[in-house]
């Protein structure tokens, strides 16, 4: 009960914030110059054909009068078609997104494990090598280009040493893609029992998420370590080392109670991944949803950039429901 | 003789190592001893070293601050200079501590039971459901009432005095020889402090504790203690048996302190002197005179020779 | 200076950063002297040359010289760097103390206040890169539109951190006699709120340089910031994206080199400065001397 209502408050937070970042991105990209119907038909069209399009698509009426029919037609799950792709952009952002989400996700899980076990060791043993390394790494992963770090491993994996899977997309052109379930490879290849797809996934997989994951390391360490640093002075900490307890335990609830710092910081990066990634995405033709937009603002081509800042507000908003369920289950505190 | 004494300190000092040298002398030369089944009160204001002394027997000094002198022997013990391992083993088991604002010292994101049981099973090997009666006793032992439902109850969701009596049943549930209760009581109403107290004093006759009774409040060390310790700027100032201290008290910090505190304008004249005076006197260039003299048995005073 | 020499002489690595920046800026003034080619013209004859003592990064696949669009990019990148973020702390340290100054101060104001905070909140649940590049878009391709979205993008932090000092500068005594004595709003504002909240504000600006070189690349890369023929470290890692899987690293790996170490070098003297501003933690950490 007391979840729901945490949920409830949450979401009247959430929804006009949702509305303004819809009507804030619609009124920026219309400001954008180049009119889409020229862009559609050629510099050579008819001043009819122009206007009979423009009239078609909405354009000759007021700018208000567009949010509206467009705030309706997203309402009704309808994102327009782009003349890019001339699909409708659902379709193509349903078959983007799960990309982006499965780099994004994988990339952070990664920069977890790396990055949480640094945190606390640097935390734990103040005056190592270990806490001094962490410190640079920090910043220094903070300052790497991570699509210039993307190229450098492709560079050294692929080109020199030959290890890694061509930077050419998600799979080889020879194999063909999982039966769809969640739109993620990585998933659908384990879901079909499929160990060839599966492999050559992972294959594909490894560089971009081996950039992403380290670049993104970088402020789990630190955030796990300032924590941990605060914990381990904290007074309930402090107790129970006097209390006698093995210091096997002491950090075990230390580290539980650093959890909440940790997750916000991953929610953070994953907002700011699922349009962030982008350039990776580019580095390795990844085909995700950043990418689609990207093309979408370079060409004035409206339609997927709105429908990709759409769907990144909704998924950011599934991600801090789901951030909230875990603080739930890990704060006592919050249940009241 | 030594066998009866439960704890004693020899010339303890506690250092804060500054910059620049600029370190403070937060223990100094602190000597005391404790017999079984007695409790010594340390009474002093705020800044006086009280907490750096019962952290330094516990060995969990905040840095920078460290042990820079003498010994702390438990049962022929030095825990000084005794290993980590060693220490631990004796921390929560032998010894124990019950510390001020319960509720900031329990881990917020675990059950009462849970962080209960974690130490019995550090220190007593025992089986799950051993240990769940272990506790369930404590919590009975320490009144906590409806213990049942308790068991499974997060700290945010006690009580200042019942999380105190929760911190209480931590400090026992091992059955310690010697407790350390530093300025326990300090966050708490006066009324449920006093059920405190009468359960303190209950278990401690009880179980025939040892206990290193802190307190700024002289009033509570007067009906609590066997002993009494004054502490002044990390040092000992005096330190006598309660009646003899409340019958004769030297030391112009004991007359004052008890002045203080003295609610009958006929005790407060009887304690009361001039600050002024004492502070000149006793504190020549703003030190403590070194020398403790016995102006009694049992009662030592520092002062000049 | 001498605190700064001092804390400097224990920590090698952020000595440094200071080393590194400075080393940057005489580059960039005396790039015209230093540089052995032209930045901007192609020789066809030298295209795509491994570094050698003739082109000391190697050369481009049109034969520019790697090591001089480097340094020439250092004037672009910096300045872009320099004027986005004093863009976005001076518009965002003027709203952030407004806000904070007004906040609980009447109904309209009040407003204000509130509407501003929120407004940030939308802007800053956008997907900042997309955001940045969308923004390059309306205004146009070009440098000031960059520094535009630079600003705009670092903004809300300023406003953050101000009106969070305005806040609580704003209960001081001193601040509420000023105010009794009959101070103008604005006048307050200058002459006791910003002065006094300048410490955190300070030592987030030199990381944010550093981060808004990052950004200023990033656009280039993907296309929305300085076009190709422009030396920019951005667009240069995107020229030579092509070559690298052919075996030619150095077009895009020296690029990446010199904006790793420029950004670095800032996080280096911002977090050197976050030490420094707080005099508590500065004298801990020269207590040696």
């Amino acid at each position: 009960m007391a979840l729901l209502r945490y949920i409830g408050r949450r979401l009247l937070f959430v929804l006009p914030q949702l509305f303004g970042i819809v009507a804030v991105s619609f009124f920026l990209l219309k400001m954008i110059p180049g009119d889409p119907a020229l862009l559609m038909l050629g510099p050579l069209a008819s001043q009819e054909a122009i206007d009979e399009i423009r009239s078609v698509m909405g354009l000759d009426k007021s700018l208000i009068e567009q949010f509206i029919i467009y705030l309706e037609r997203v309402l009704s799950g309808d994102l327009g078609t782009s003349w890019q792709t001339t699909k409708p952009v659902m379709e193509d952002l349903l078959k983007r997104f799960p990309a982006t989400m499965e780099l994004v996700t994988l990339s952070l899980l990664f920069a977890l494990i790396i990055g949480i076990p640094i945190g606390i060791l640097a935390s734990l043993l103040k005056k190592s090598i270990i806490n001094k390394f962490s410190t640079y790494y920090g910043l220094l992963a903070g300052s790497l280009p991570d699509f210039w770090l993307g190229l450098i491993f492709i560079f050294v994996f692929y080109t020199i040493l030959g290890w890694a899977a061509a930077p050419m997309g998600r799979l080889d052109l020879g194999i063909l893609p999982p039966t769809v379930v969640s739109g993620s490879y990585f998933i659908d290849s384990l879901i079909a029992g499929d160990w060839e797809t599966f492999g050559n996934v992972v294959a594909h997989l490894t560089l971009p998420v081996l950039t992403l994951g380290l670049i993104n390391a970088g402020p789990i360490i630190k955030m796990t370590q300032s924590t941990m640093d605060r914990l381990l002075e904290s007074d309930h900490i402090r107790y129970a080392r006097s209390c006698g307890l093995g210091e096997f335990q002491i950090v075990r609830r230390a580290f539980r109670n650093s959890l909440p710092s940790v997750l916000t910081i991953v929610s953070v990066l994953y907002s700011f991944l699922i349009g962030g990634a982008v350039l990776v995405e580019i580095v390795f033709s990844w085909g995700g949803a950043g990418q689609y937009a990207l093309s979408g603002v370079l060409n004035a081509d409206i339609n997927p950039v709105m429908g990709f800042v759409v769907w990144s507000a909704i998924l950011c908003l599934v991600l801090y429901l789901i951030v909230d369920l875990l603080y739930f289950a890990i704060d006592p505190r919050l249940r009241d | 003789m030594n066998t009866e004494i439960s704890l004693s300190l020899n010339n303890l000092t506690v250092d804060y190592p500054g910059y620049k040298g600029s370190g403070t002398t937060a223990v100094k030369d602190v000597s005391f001893s404790i017999s079984k089944g007695k409790v010594l009160g340390l009474v002093g204001e705020s800044g006086a070293g009280k907490t750096s002394i019962a952290r330094a027997i516990t060995r969990q000094l905040v840095e920078p601050g460290e042990i820079t002198g003498g010994e702390i022997f438990f049962e022929d013990k030095d825990i000084v200079t005794m290993s980590q391992k060693d220490l631990k083993s004796y921390l929560g088991s032998q010894i124990s501590l019950i510390v001020p604002n319960p509720k900031s010292e329990l881990d917020p994101l675990l059950t009462i039971g849970r962080q209960l049981g974690d130490v019995v099973r550090t220190h007593l090997k025992l089986s799950k459901s051993e240990t769940k009666q272990a506790v369930l006793d404590v919590l009975e032992a320490v009144q906590i009432p409806d213990h049942n439902s308790r068991f499974s109850a997060y700290p945010h969701e006690l009580s200042g005095g019942m999380a105190q009596r929760v911190i209480i049943a931590m400090s026992l549930i091992c059955n310690p020889k010697f407790v350390i209760s530093d300025d326990a009581t300090s966050g708490l109403d006066v009324t449920v402090q006093r059920e405190i107290m009468k359960l303190m004093q209950k278990i401690i006759k009880e179980k025939n504790l040892s206990v290193l009774f802190i307190t700024r409040d002289i009033g509570l060390a007067a009906h609590f203690c066997d002993h009494l310790g004054l502490l002044f700027r990390g040092q000992i100032v005096e330190l006598a048996p309660i009646n003899e201290f409340f019958k004769n008290p030297i030391h112009p910090y004991s007359l004052a302190l008890l002045s203080a505190f003295s609610h009958s304008a006929k005790w407060r004249k009887v304690y009361s002197t001039d600050p002024e005076k004492w502070s000149k006197e006793f504190f020549k260039d703003g030190n403590v005179p070194n020398s403790l003299i016995e102006v009694d048995e049992g009662h030592l005073v520092r002062m000049e020779k | 200076m001498k605190v700064l020499y001092l804390y400097c002489k224990d920590r090698p690595l952020i000595g440094f950063g200071y080393f590194f920046v400075f080393f940057l800026v005489i580059l960039a003034i005396f790039a015209d002297l230093i540089c052995p080619w032209p930045p901007q013209t192609a020789n066809p004859d030298d295209y795509l040359q491994a570094p050698s003592w003739r082109h000391l990064f190697g050369t481009d696949e049109t034969g520019m010289d790697i090591f001089s669009r480097c340094i020439y990019s250092i004037r672009l990148d910096l300045s872009i760097a320099f004027l986005g973020t004093a863009v976005s702390a001076i518009v965002g340290t003027a709203i952030g103390a407004l806000v904070g100054y007004y906040e609980a101060r009447g109904r309209l104001k009040t407003v204000f206040s509130s509407f501003t905070m929120r407004a940030l909140d939308v802007i800053q649940s956008f997907p900042v890169f997309v955001f940045a590049i969308a923004l390059v878009a309306i205004f146009g391709q070009g440098l000031y539109s960059i520094i535009a979205a630079i600003a705009f993008v670092n903004m809300p932090i300023y406003v953050r951190l101000m009106r969070t000092q305005a806040l609580s500068i704003r209960q001081m005594r001193y601040v509420e006699a000023a105010y009794l004595s009959g101070l103008s709003d604005v006048r307050l504002i200058i002459k006791h709120i910003v002065p006094n909240s300048m410490g955190p504000i300070l030592s987030h600006l030199s990381v944010n340089v550093g981060w808004s070189v990052l950004l200023a690349a990033a656009l280039s890369f993907a296309g929305a910031g300085v076009e190709a023929p422009t030396p920019e470290w951005g667009s240069m890692i995107a020229v030579g994206f092509k070559n690298i899987v052919t075996g030619q690293w150095w077009p895009s790996t020296f690029p990446g080199i010199v904006l790793g170490l420029t950004v670095f070098s800032f996080a280096l003297i911002g977090a050197s400065v976050e030490v420094l501003a707080d005099p508590v933690r500065r004298r801990a950490a020269i207590a040696k001397y």
